[in-house]
């Protein structure tokens, strides 16, 4: 009935290869396992600023003021779920001068809904000091972070505010290596200055820190105020003027020009937070990218081409013309 | 990648990519009427209809619509959204308290031996990480909290399964120093609220894992006590020795030595209550043992099934069709032109 040769003749039809060619990559696509293919992923040690300034209300989602940690959680939680899986993430909080890490950095889509667990966790209450030196604490976390084991790069969260505030000329300088550590300072705030709300320790409001409640210039600028007059000198014996105080350290903005140059001094990348999308692009920055194998599934690619040989043998006849029209038109 | 998730019957089959989906009109074309392949057969007397061959005809060209809506299925990422699914086991629901104070860092020094300077034993918080670690390791199937505490009590983890996220909480208690200060009781009492508003399951346990050297005043130590008995929960305390402390069990009646007033305190809350010394290397053994005894009850908890993708199957449901167009192609003969070519 049906003689080989006639088959084999049908079997070389346009149609009947591109059918062939359909099922045998369907039957890839069906049958290949996730391959380990290089790829960019990303580990970051993010850590957030938990000091009060950080409680200042200059952000909005959905038309509320949020705080600025608020804010930052929020957009991290955005981030997180679009970094590709494989790439790791820990959490850290920053209060007075130092690093708390809270967890070293896990894989994030198996463990997405314990990072957000983890990280709605953190607020302002958890922090075990009041004070806010963050060139101090941003030096002591590069180098927690260089001692770790395939150190992370480090994503500091924070809006600037030094408190006590510090004077220009007796800044610590950074003594590590600029850059050793990868990371990525983000600053928080607004560019007004705002009231910084006030909680009791149980997270209670108390309304806002006033002029006299907080520390308005630095405290080792000013001398002992001894009988005889002194003067300050630095490091190279030139002498410290005192700093001014501009009376306004109750209230806070985002201290860009400083995030800038602390990103400089350490070799980081400095990015305010505006939206999820930034700061997802800037998590997801080259520069941080570690390229190792991650098991990708691909068989999307055969069954494509496959649907794309379907398609073409079951294309629609095209309106074409035969030769001898087209001559006629001629 | 949930939010792009668009339900199909929803909670058992959904599209992760659902974009995917407009190509599926691709799959009409083949039911498409069509000049090209059409055999210009069918009302000439001296040929016979051919029921067979109109099925074959037909059928081959059903079988590739469904290989198109089966790939595109596949493309689109048909699967079993991730579900929770309430499942009864065994394991316990454990709260650890670890004490993250300056004292954490000192070295925890055999007993009898004097503290030296320049001295090799490891820290108290690495020895205390090192048994936790251990024991949440030999005890997968337990639901941990983990928190911090110094000054403040610091929240990190809630209950989760996720042994490595428990792992990386107790490992990240040893990156930096030690924080100042030592509030035991605020940290206790935080510890037992964990299991506030939160149904009771059965076998919960808190962990204490702390060198005790803290004061608890009256007030703290009543509070306390209600949130045990309140929530049910039993409480173990690896007790971390430091150099030159007599122990728990010193005979001190006008409590000045914090763990021993502790020790006291904790044995009269009137809930279970052990502790266990991190220098004994059978602490851990012992702790598995005794958790093992409590948890008699059986756990109720919620299970995240992650997502099951079942483009895979999609692929094998195109292959079929499509391997069965291909032989409905084979049998039925095309344009008379094309058998006429080759």
């Amino acid at each position: 009935m049906w003689p080989a040769g006639q088959l084999l003749a049908r079997a070389r039809g346009p149609q009947t290869r591109l059918l062939s060619a359909a099922t045998a990559l369907f039957a890839i696509a069906a049958v290949l396992p996730p391959l380990p293919l290089p790829g960019p992923s990303y580990h970051h040690m993010v850590v957030l600023d938990i000091t009060q300034s950080m409680n200042t209300l200059d952000y909005e989602i959905d038309g509320k003021p949020v705080s600025r940690l608020a804010f930052a959680k929020r957009s991290l939680a955005e981030s997180l779920r679009r970094l590709p899986c494989g790439s790791t993430v820990g959490w850290g909080v920053f209060a007075e001068y130092r690093l708390l890490a809270l967890m070293t950095p896990v894989e994030v889509c198996g463990n997405y809904h314990e990072l957000l667990a983890t990280l709605a966790n953190i607020d302002g209450q958890m922090s075990w000091a009041g004070a806010s030196q963050i060139s101090k604490g941003l030096f002591s976390s590069i180098r927690t972070l260089k001692d770790m084991d395939q150190s992370p790069s480090l994503v500091f969260i924070t809006d600037g505010q030094e408190a006590p505030p510090m004077n220009p000329a007796m800044q610590p300088s950074f003594d590590g290596e600029p850059g050793k550590v990868k990371g990525l300072i983000i600053g928080t705030g607004g560019s007004t200055l705002s009231p910084i709300p006030k909680f009791d320790p149980d997270g209670r409001p108390l309304g806002y820190w006033r002029a006299d409640e907080v520390a308005q210039s630095d405290a080792s600028s000013s001398g002992r105020g001894g009988s005889a007059s002194e003067t300050m000198v630095d490091e190279n014996g030139r002498a410290v003027t005192r700093s001014i105080s501009s009376g306004t350290e109750h209230l806070s903005s985002l201290k860009a020009s400083h995030l800038q140059d602390l990103a400089s001094q350490t070799g980081m990348a400095y990015q305010t937070l505006v939206s999820a999308d930034e700061l997802t692009s800037a998590l997801t920055n080259s520069n941080l990218a570690r390229t190792q194998s991650v098991p990708t599934q691909i068989s999307w690619l055969p069954a494509l081409l496959g649907l794309v040989c379907l398609a073409w043998a079951f294309r629609p006849d095209m309106p074409h013309r035969t030769r001898r029209e087209r001559k006629r038109l001629r | 990648m949930t939010d792009w998730i668009s339900g199909l019957w929803p909670g058992t089959l959904a599209f992760a990519l659902p974009w995917w989906l407009l190509a599926a009109p691709l799959a009409l074309l083949p039911l498409w009427p069509r000049r090209r392949h059409f055999l210009d057969y069918g009302c000439v007397d001296w040929l016979p209809r051919d029921p067979l061959g109109d099925l074959l005809l037909r059928g081959g060209r059903i079988a590739a619509a469904v290989a198109m809506l089966a790939a595109v299925f596949g493309l689109a990422g048909l699967g079993q959204p991730a579900t929770e699914v309430q499942r009864t086991g065994r394991g316990a629901e454990i709260v650890i308290v670890l004490d993250r104070s300056r004292s954490m860092d000192e070295p925890l020094v055999p007993k009898g031996r004097q503290p030296s300077i320049d001295t090799t034993h490891d820290s108290k918080g690495k020895v205390a990480r090192r048994l936790l670690g251990d024991f949440a390791a030999r005890r997968p199937e337990d639901r941990y909290s983990l928190l911090l505490f110094s000054s403040t009590p610091i929240p990190v983890v809630p209950f989760t399964q996720h042994g490595d996220v428990v792992q990386a909480a107790i490992s990240a208690g040893g990156i930096g120093r030690g924080l100042s200060e030592t509030d035991i009781g605020r940290a206790l009492l935080a510890g037992a609220e964990q299991f506030e508003r939160r149904a009771y399951s059965g076998s919960r346990i808190l962990l204490l894992v702390s060198d005790g050297a803290a004061q608890v005043d009256n007030e703290m130590r009543e509070r306390i006590t209600r949130a045990l008995k309140k929530n049910r929960i039993a409480l173990y305390w690896i007790f971390i020795r430091s150099a030159l402390s007599p122990g728990l069990d010193a005979d001190d009646s006008d409590s000045n030595i914090p763990e021993a007033a502790l020790h006291r305190f904790l044995k009269t809350t009137g809930v279970p209550y052990q502790a266990f010394e991190a220098e004994d290397p059978e602490a851990v053994e012992q702790a598995v043992a005794e958790v093992d005894r409590q948890q008699n009850l059986p756990l109720d908890y919620m299970e995240r099934i992650p997502r099951r993708d079942y483009s895979a199957w999609c692929y094998a449901l195109a292959l079929l069709a499509g391997a069965l167009a291909l032989t409905c192609r084979l049998l039925t003969r095309p344009a008379w032109k094309q058998e006429l070519q080759s």
